[in-house]
């Protein structure tokens, strides 16, 4: 179990659905002694993210727009600190988008629906920026999308010259907060 | 636990530079109010400045922790208000449906 009151950390977007889903009762309890010492933070990226995620919601139900509005509210205003994507985090993620062109993963489907190709490497690179954030403000991910993040990982680790005083990727599983 | 120990007897607004104070009444049990004279005398200053010091911490560590209980139910609240598939789109996995051949 990681200490709740060591950090900060960086919450990927999975990171915070996972809190608000499927933590149950343990994850809460860490995240409520993790905010009594730190305020929750996140990348700006995923901010964009989670609004981009609302407004397709919105585009889908338009009946359910007053609910939608008020938990979009409701998220902006207990979002901690928002970590702005910088030069020094743009050229790592420049460097990483250059290492891995293409996701490591197929576009996620289900029986109805497929996320198309341009979609899954929109949201891999949205990954990419993410993990540069952490990587360049020297702050463990927290995640729950070990699929794209362990890749990161492993490039910054096995070609360091290319991340010259940075890293290594530091990442703490979602599950394993609480183990 | 004794209620022993009053600090002052009068409430008043006093006005220092840059913070503003006011005096009043509180009762300590008389062991706190031992251990807070012996820690003022130890650092050289006033009772009231290490009350304050005190409450100050007191009131910071209760508002994060009203804080982390806000956090928690507006996550819970959030996204557990939404389906599977809205969800995905939450986390930035757009899905369209897939278009079946006619025969």
């Amino acid at each position: 179990m990681i200490d709740p009151a060591s950090g900060p950390y960086l919450f990927d977007t999975s990171a915070e659905s996972w809190f608000g889903r499927f933590g149950g009762p343990p994850g809460a309890a860490w995240l409520r002694r993790h905010v009594e010492r730190h305020k929750v933070t996140v990348s700006s990226i995923t901010v964009a993210e989670r609004i981009r995620g609302f407004g397709r919601v919105l585009q889908t139900d338009p009946a359910r727009r007053g609910s939608v509005e008020r938990l979009r509210r409701e998220y902006l205003a207990n979002l901690g600190v928002v970590i702005p994507l910088d030069a020094p985090a743009a050229i790592a993620a420049g460097e990483i988008m250059a290492l891995l062109p293409d996701p490591p993963t197929p576009p996620r489907r289900s029986h109805r629906a497929v996320e198309s190709r341009q979609e899954r490497l929109s949201r891999w690179r949205f990954d990419i920026l993410i993990a540069a954030t952490a990587l360049v403000s020297r702050i463990p991910l927290v995640h729950n999308n070990a699929a794209d993040f362990e890749p990161i990982r492993g490039i910054v680790e096995r070609i360091p010259s290319r991340f010259p005083t940075l890293g290594p990727l530091d990442l703490i599983r979602c599950s394993t907060l609480i183990i | 636990m004794q209620f022993d120990s009053v600090i002052d007897a009068k409430l008043h607004h006093m006005k220092q530079p840059g913070k503003l104070t006011r005096r009043t009444t509180v009762t300590l049990p008389a062991a706190y109010l031992d251990q807070i004279e012996a820690l003022a005398c130890e650092k050289n200053t006033t009772v009231s400045a290490t009350l304050s010091e005190f409450v100050s911490e007191g009131l910071r560590q209760h508002a994060s922790q009203k804080n982390g209980h806000d956090v928690v139910a507006a996550y819970q609240r959030i996204f557990g208000s939404f389906s599977e598939e809205e969800m995905l789109l939450l986390d930035g996995v757009v899905m369209e449906p897939i278009q079946r051949r006619k025969r």
